[in-house]
């Protein structure tokens, strides 16, 4: 009846106190309970998954810890504290990861929690002023970046009329490493698919969706729909963990709706590598998605892979799967907003991976591009698996 | 508007500017949402402010310093300038003992946090800052364990422990902190670096380090630790037992104490308490449940395992589920966060007392409880063993009746509590410590001497009182 007489022991506890007592906390139980937001819940908590958060590990202020965050949104949301910029920031210092969920006795996700506020300051055009350069790219462009000049280095097989798979590179890969497509493409080819490479420079609209921008997620998500959906490809597949998860799950919260089933490139090459006898001799480690890990519930998937291929040593680093510890890339707000400490938290990581291996395989052409910029031997999974069928790969 | 309750000193812009000055200001806060985080711990009464749009107490700053050399600048210039200083881990203390009372300045200690194994000597060097669960994963990814699991893991640091003298689940086998230290680096005022090497054993004049566990941040300002460590434990044996009553089951660990083998873990669970960790057992109603745990030298624990048997003969052996359940739910802390918004008051009061006294106490103290309008629920457990005497961890929960508010219920248990174990002869704290709740009681813990004397070495260390105002009512 009540969620806190669902443990018996407590009704045996209750049965000393006086039935005045009694009564007042069954009233509470039963008028009051059901009314405890989340929000408030985890300001109550004593911080038990700040371990987990890289933002709190390394900026490793109160304030920036995630109920620390849920303290300060609850204060704006009862109005006890004025809603200006400095006051809203500590909302912006997170990266969706989701780990603080991987150890909150209730799995709550402290972005779910303030992401609604950051809802509704974005109405009130109240936002840290660095996001003021991306909001206007978003509108202008309805990607991060102008990427009008860009084009996916691959030419479309125009006289194949129904393709099974749908390619899109996605902001970070199309910015940085466009001619990846390509060996995308051929990969995805040499494991029995046709695969068309979208072409239009439209994001997923996850950091749109993030910023609480819900209006401008909505328009840009629309439109890419169509133009996905126009393709008639069986698969769409992804190359960033974080447009498989918009993809995958919050167009189906807005009912946007995508027919293709959506998979994340590591995802298909650990379905479909069988039939490859891949060797390497060679010592990696990974760094795990979280999104790919936590949001997505794939926490092995790297190692999984991995795992299958002959002569490799893969040794895995303090934090990994579910317990990964999340970088920060150009499609996560934080590295918009404060990019010392987005240096900070990828150099965290990049030391302890480089003290097991010198050369990081990655999920995702964010981490790739954050962990090249400070100098460590990395590989996209998807690269890495072609350079071996193709006898690219270094060895030990 | 936030309001603040305990404030007792004007406020203090000026030093801002001055801080920023002398450290940089990236380094330095005066924002307001920095300013609320640093206002209080976790004492759940103060939780029952934050709710209504009020803080203990603000200070004027915040400082996140990044080497010693900050701490050096900053603890100087308060000692100058006649500033409160406020020392700020995790934030995990549950009696106000980092609550900027006096206002001044607060400094995190969290970028403190670098890790180093020496795997010869069997330590570790580790940062104030440090945060537990951070340091614990790291030591076994290395093949190491620190053995220090206080519930707070997940979020306290390493300096928190040292200053509060806690204690891990694990205690029995591995002790508590003050049986871990082996050195430290700590600043102290007028803005020295006082360094401890990590040695076996000294017997070099006074061992120092003890003026600083328990300290709770009013000797210094420490930087850094050097902790022992332990191999990663080879095997783990998980054993329950239902006894009779809590008499019986005392009495077997107490046989477990006096022959010398260390179990990691040895919780006994009053008749209430066990309904909830042997939930799963049918006949633990109505009885005292024991969990315990047995880590190590695969040979070494086996052997254990037959004094363990051989102490419980006359209990009813329920296997490892209930020690499971207990592992795999131990940091789940979700109590203040149900029920504190319904009004309804939760804390924990940790003591400790000799065996020749246990039951009598550990009834008393619950009747105490008990006899104060409003209670909801009032039962225990005994986690810390030794061959001398055992820890009761006390659990309330109440719902004041319209008379009286919260805090009048707070303050009516917390003082019928502490009157009850003083009057046994028992520590009115096993391992939370003192902070603003407990200040009241502890010159009659102590005895008027042994007090005399702790706030002469306070007088002596920190003259101008700048660390920590206010705490310990020193």
């Amino acid at each position: 009846m009540f969620e806190m007489f669902k443990d018996k022991w407590i009704l045996e506890a209750l049965k000393g106190s006086s039935l005045g007592t009694k009564l007042s906390a069954i009233k509470k139980f039963i008028v009051d309970k059901s009314k405890i937001d989340n929000l408030t819940k985890c300001a109550l908590c004593p911080n038990m998954c700040r371990f987990a958060c890289p933002v709190s590990v390394v900026h490793a202020r109160e304030t920036t810890s995630p109920s620390g965050k849920s303290r300060i949104a609850l204060f704006l949301k009862k109005n006890y504290i004025e809603k200006n910029e400095t006051n809203i920031r500590p909302l912006y210092y997170c990266l969706a990861c989701d780990s603080c969920s991987v150890s909150c006795p209730y799995n709550f996700s402290v972005n779910e929690l303030i992401r609604p506020l950051r809802e509704n300051y974005y109405k009130l055009a109240i936002y840290p002023q660095e996001l003021r350069e991306l909001i206007t790219m978003l509108k202008e462009f309805k990607c991060i970046y102008n990427l009008s000049n860009k084009k996916p280095d691959i030419k479309n097989e125009e006289n194949i009329n129904i393709h099974e798979a749908l390619l899109y590179p996605g902001c970070i890969m199309m910015k940085y490493y466009p001619n990846n497509t390509n060996v995308l493409s051929k990969l995805l080819e040499i494991m029995d698919l046709s695969v068309k490479v979208f072409s239009e420079m439209i994001d997923c609209g996850f950091l749109a969706y993030e910023l609480g921008a819900h209006e401008l997620f909505l328009e840009i998500a629309s439109e890419l729909a169509n133009k996905i959906n126009s393709y008639n490809a069986k698969y769409l597949i992804t190359v960033c963990p974080e447009c498989t998860f918009t993809f995958r799950d919050v167009y189906h919260d807005f009912k946007i709706k995508l027919r293709p089933k959506i998979y994340h490139i590591a995802e298909f090459i650990n379905e479909r590598m069988e039939g490859f006898a891949l060797k390497q001799n060679l010592k990696v480690t990974i760094h795990d998605s979280s999104t790919l890990a936590i949001k997505l519930k794939k926490p092995n998937l790297l190692n999984d892979i991995l795992k299958r291929i002959e002569g490799l040593e893969v040794i895995l680093p303090v934090r990994y799967g579910l317990n990964t510890f999340e970088i920060v890339g150009e499609n996560s707000f934080l590295y918009w907003v404060d990019r010392d400490l987005a240096y900070e938290i990828n150099k965290e990581r990049g030391e302890e991976l480089s003290k097991f291996a010198n050369n990081i395989i990655v999920a995702s052409f964010a981490a790739k591009k954050s962990f090249e910029d400070l100098g460590y031997g990395v590989k996209e999974i998807s690269e890495f698996i072609w350079d071996l069928i193709n006898g690219l790969g270094e060895s030990k | 508007m936030v309001k603040e309750v305990m404030r007792k000193a004007p406020k203090r812009p000026e030093i801002v500017e001055e801080l920023k000055k002398l450290i940089g200001s990236r380094k330095v806060s005066n924002n307001l949402t920095d300013l609320i985080s640093y206002s209080h711990d976790y004492w759940p009464i103060t939780f029952t402010w934050l709710l209504n749009g009020s803080l203990p107490a603000l200070p004027d700053v915040v400082v996140f310093p990044e080497d010693a050399r900050d701490v050096i600048q900053v603890v100087k210039f308060a000692y100058n300038n006649d500033v409160p200083l406020y020392v700020y881990g995790g934030g995990s203390g549950v009696l106000g003992g980092a609550v900027p009372e006096y206002g001044g300045i607060v400094m995190d200690i969290k970028k403190f946090r670098e890790i180093k194994i020496n795997d010869i000597d069997m330590y570790v060097e580790v940062g104030a800052g440090a945060n537990g669960m951070i340091l614990e994963e790291f030591l076994n990814r290395h093949g190491f364990t620190l053995g220090h699991f206080p519930q707070s893991l997940y979020t306290s640091t390493v300096g928190g422990w040292i200053n509060t003298k806690a204690i891990g689940q694990f205690s029995v086998k591995y002790g508590g902190i003050e049986d871990m230290l082996l050195g430290l680096e700590v600043v102290i005022p007028p803005g020295e670096l006082l360094e401890i090497k990590p040695n076996p054993r000294a017997a070099v004049g006074l061992d120092l380090k003890q003026l600083f566990i328990e300290s709770e941040g009013l000797f210094g300002v420490l930087t850094k630790a050097y902790l022992k460590i332990w191999p990663y434990p080879e095997k783990r044996i998980l054993l329950s037992y239902v006894s009779d009553n809590l008499e019986d089951a005392l009495k077997s660990v107490r046989e477990i104490m006096l022959s010398g083998a260390k179990p990691a873990v040895i919780r006994v669970y009053d008749k209430i308490e066990t309904l909830k960790w042997f939930h799963m057992i049918k006949k633990a109603k109505g009885k005292v449940g024991t969990i315990i745990i047995l880590e190590g030298d695969e040979d070494l624990i086996e052997a254990e395992k037959i004094i363990v048997n051989k102490a419980f003969k006359n209990a009813l052996s329920t296997g490892e589920e209930p020690a499971k359940y207990w592992l795999e739910n131990r940091f789940n802390v979700k109590e203040i966060s149900d029920y504190l918004p319904l009004g309804i008051i939760i804390d924990t009061i940790e003591i400790s007392v000799g065996w020749s006294k246990a039951i009598e106490l550990y009834n008393d103290v619950i009747n105490a409880i008990r006899s104060v309008d409003g209670t909801l629920i009032a039962f225990a457990h005994a986690s810390h063993f030794y061959p001398q005497g055992v820890c009761f961890y006390f659990i309330f929960g109440g719902l004041p009746s319209n008379k009286s508010s919260v805090l009048d219920y707070y303050n009516d248990v917390w003082e019928s509590v502490m009157s009850t174990v003083i009057k046994h002869g028992g520590a009115i704290s096993h391992h939370h410590g003192i902070g603003r709740m407990r200040a009241n009681w502890v010159e009659k813990n102590m005895g008027k001497v042994a007090y005399h004397l702790f706030k002469k070495l306070k007088q002596c260390i920190d003259d101008k009182g700048i660390l920590n105002r206010g705490n310990m009512g020193v």
